[in-house]
């Protein structure tokens, strides 16, 4: 079966301690259990967690909607974005099969990125071996305004903003990638093409602003 | 011993709060600590710490088992399952009891003699288990303490796929299945034709489509299209030109031209000189491909009366034209689009595909008779396949939402052991859709057409010739 990925990378620095970080965890239960409502994302896709503070960790390794638990998330350090981006382009090589003659690969992972603050390391290189995975959609959110989104711009063309790393925002970002990974596993299904452009995803919601 | 443990800890004790203890105070000192109450006084500060000690580590161990996670797999509705608890394993302090309170609604139970959870889900939702527990620095008879466990339990990923109607009132509406079974030759057709899950899933169109009939001179003729899922009014562009093949060799071809082809096949089988394969590759395309253009000037016509693009008729075609003569089965075919077509022989262990699938494997790739350049490209002629074959198993045209599932990729469609596998599923056990005397032959692949194939939800439609 060709799997549909997706790599959620999570900025779990100092900065997101309180709030923000208990609004990511409940963020990611409502992605999981939405997506498990839903038949076209339950049986195509599959879900990879990685955070980042002083340095990047895969949590959770690629794994099936029905047997994915929530992977315990702490908050604390620096941002470590090069390091993640490196961790995400290797764990792609490592984990997304490719099509051959016989077997048909997995379709190409959605990457979405969540970071509140500035790297504290080499990022440049990062996003450079990212740069090399082969990726489907990827979408960097900068929660608050703390975020650099000119580097967003640099990893992906689909940069959104939130105003504020409140949870309510952040809640409606996590229903926004609901809504877009149901959206890339029914077009999967139905008609056996990709998501290939924001204009494809299901429209954000006010909270999540679109930088240009 | 004792009395030198009560000796040092005594005047730690007295240093502690100042006292400078010169040496002329060492002797009574001595005397001090050596007394029966301050022994009796030192053995119940030590009880004393080591009961605070205690208390500590069973704070800390019971703190640690309550943060730690203790997974317990996902459940699925109507699957067994069996977990055997473990604590040790998941890293948690040594325990001196726990137990596992399960709710009944979960449909599981806890057997605390082999520290196995199991049974059989009946709902999805999340449950919380109740982990009870005291840790081995607790006493025997402390209270016990309590963690919570979720236990997720998955819905059947098939409970969840909805089966909404399609718009009955639409213009171009058509049944969400079709099957037809007609003799053809000396050999039976059946074919079948059901709206994918995810169609269903959203009471959307059956998008593809069949068509067949017996022609003139003991010719047959076969076809199965698939409307692309992105095209509005494919489900009627599919219609269109099976319906247009059909009728382009009913109408169009006179039995002159059956008896050049005849003439042509006899011709070539007979003397197999490049010449006679010239004529009769010649008239193959002559006929299929004039068929074809037929079908995609239909699409122009449907297109401009609904005044939208043809485009939004963008459907696939695969059709071909069998004949038995002395010598074996002719089949000539023509093929636009995903799916595939191939003549089966079980006994020989040989299939012979018939043309190639447009891949949709990279964007933009895949092609549409709906496009004019099909007929202009030189790619134009490699979509023909002409197979002369003395007898076969099975005739077989399949939609994507076949081939998907059942060969996965192109380059699987030219191996035996998967048409074998396709074989032997139709006529399993479970299905035994192939009994060519059944009246409701065509109704058994029709409810094979259910098959279950994760991520392959598609609409499907078969056509096998045996």
């Amino acid at each position: 079966m060709r799997r549909l990925p997706v790599y959620l990378l999570l900025d779990t620095s100092g900065s997101m301690t309180g709030e923000p970080i208990e609004a990511v965890k409940n963020g990611v239960q409502v992605l999981i259990s939405t997506l498990r409502q839903d038949p076209y994302a339950l049986e195509t896709a599959f879900i990879s967690v990685i955070t980042f503070d002083s340095s990047a960790r895969q949590l959770t390794p690629l794994t099936d909607l029905t047997t994915f638990q929530i992977p315990q998330i702490n908050a604390g350090g620096g941002t470590a974005l090069g390091d993640a981006l490196k961790l995400t382009a290797q764990s792609i090589a490592r984990e997304v099969s490719k099509s051959t003659p016989d077997v048909k690969g997995d379709w190409k992972p959605l990457v979405f990125l969540m970071t509140d603050g500035r790297p504290t390391d080499d990022w440049s290189s990062g996003v450079t071996e990212f740069k090399q995975a082969k990726t489907g959609i990827v979408v960097a959110c900068a929660a608050g305004n703390q975020a650099d989104t000119s580097i967003l711009k640099q990893i992906t063309d689909i940069v959104v903003s939130l105003d504020t790393a409140d949870s309510a925002t952040i809640k409606a970002f996590f229903k926004w990638v609901s809504a877009s990974v149901s959206t890339g596993s029914q077009k999967i299904e139905s008609g056996g093409k990709e998501v290939t452009g924001l204009n494809e995803l299901p429209p954000p919601p006010p909270e999540v602003n679109i930088v240009v | 011993m004792m009395s030198k443990d009560t000796h040092k800890y005594i005047q730690a004790l007295l240093q502690q709060h100042g006292q400078s203890l010169p040496a002329q105070q060492q002797a009574l000192l001595a005397a001090f600590a050596n007394s029966e109450m301050m022994e009796q006084a030192y053995a119940e500060i030590i009880r004393i710490q080591q009961r605070i000690m205690e208390s500590w580590k069973e704070n800390i161990d019971i703190a640690d088992v309550k943060s730690k996670p203790l997974p317990v797999p996902n459940a699925q509705v109507g699957q067994p399952y069996l977990f055997t608890l473990d604590p040790a394993k998941a890293g948690l302090p040594a325990l001196s009891f726990f137990d596992l309170a399960v709710p009944p609604e979960s449909g599981l139970v806890y057997n605390a003699a082999d520290f196995t959870l199991s049974g059989k889900p009946l709902t999805a939702g999340t449950f919380p288990l109740s982990f009870r527990f005291r840790v081995a620095a607790s006493a025997e008879d402390a209270p016990l303490q309590e963690k919570v466990i979720s236990l997720l339990v998955n819905a059947d990923p098939k409970s969840l796929w909805k089966n909404l109607d399609s718009d009955t009132t639409d213009i171009y509406w058509k049944p969400d299945t079709d099957q037809a079974r007609l003799a053809m030759g000396d050999k039976t057709l059946i074919v079948a034709s059901k709206r994918g899950r995810s169609h269903a899933h959203e009471g959307r169109f059956r998008d593809d489509d069949f068509g067949a009939a017996n022609l003139a001179g003991g010719w047959g003729i076969i076809a199965v299209a698939d409307g692309a899922g992105s095209a509005k009014f494919s489900r009627r562009g599919s219609k269109i030109v099976c319906d247009a093949v059909v009728n382009f060799f009913k109408e169009k071809i006179t039995n002159a031209h059956w008896a050049d082809l005849d003439n042509a096949i006899v011709a070539a089988q007979t003397s197999a000189t490049p010449d006679h394969q010239k004529t009769l590759s010649r008239l193959v395309i002559d006929y299929l491909g004039k068929a074809a253009y037929d079908a995609h000037q239909q699409l122009n016509a449907a297109a401009a009366e609904k005044e939208a693009p043809t485009r939004d008729f963008a459907t696939t075609l695969l059709f071909l034209l069998v004949k038995k003569f002395d010598f074996g089965y002719f089949v000539a075919s023509f093929m636009v689009g995903d799916g595939g077509m191939g003549i089966y022989s079980k006994d020989t262990g040989q299939v012979f595909t018939l043309g190639t699938p447009d891949g949709g494997e990279f964007a933009g790739q895949t092609r549409f008779v709906s496009m004019p350049e099909i007929f202009k490209d030189e790619s134009f002629y490699r979509r023909f396949s002409i197979r002369t074959i003395p007898d076969f198993t099975a005739l077989v045209l399949m939609t994507d939402g076949i081939t998907d599932p059942k060969f996965q990729t192109d380059a699987n469609l030219t191996k035996v052991e998967y048409w074998n596998a396709l074989w032997d599923d139709l006529q399993g056990p479970e299905h035994r859709v192939l009994d060519r005397n059944a009246a409701q032959a065509s109704q058994a692949l029709l409810d094979w057409l259910d098959f279950w194939s994760p991520g392959n939800h598609d609409d499907r439609t078969i056509a096998i010739l045996f």
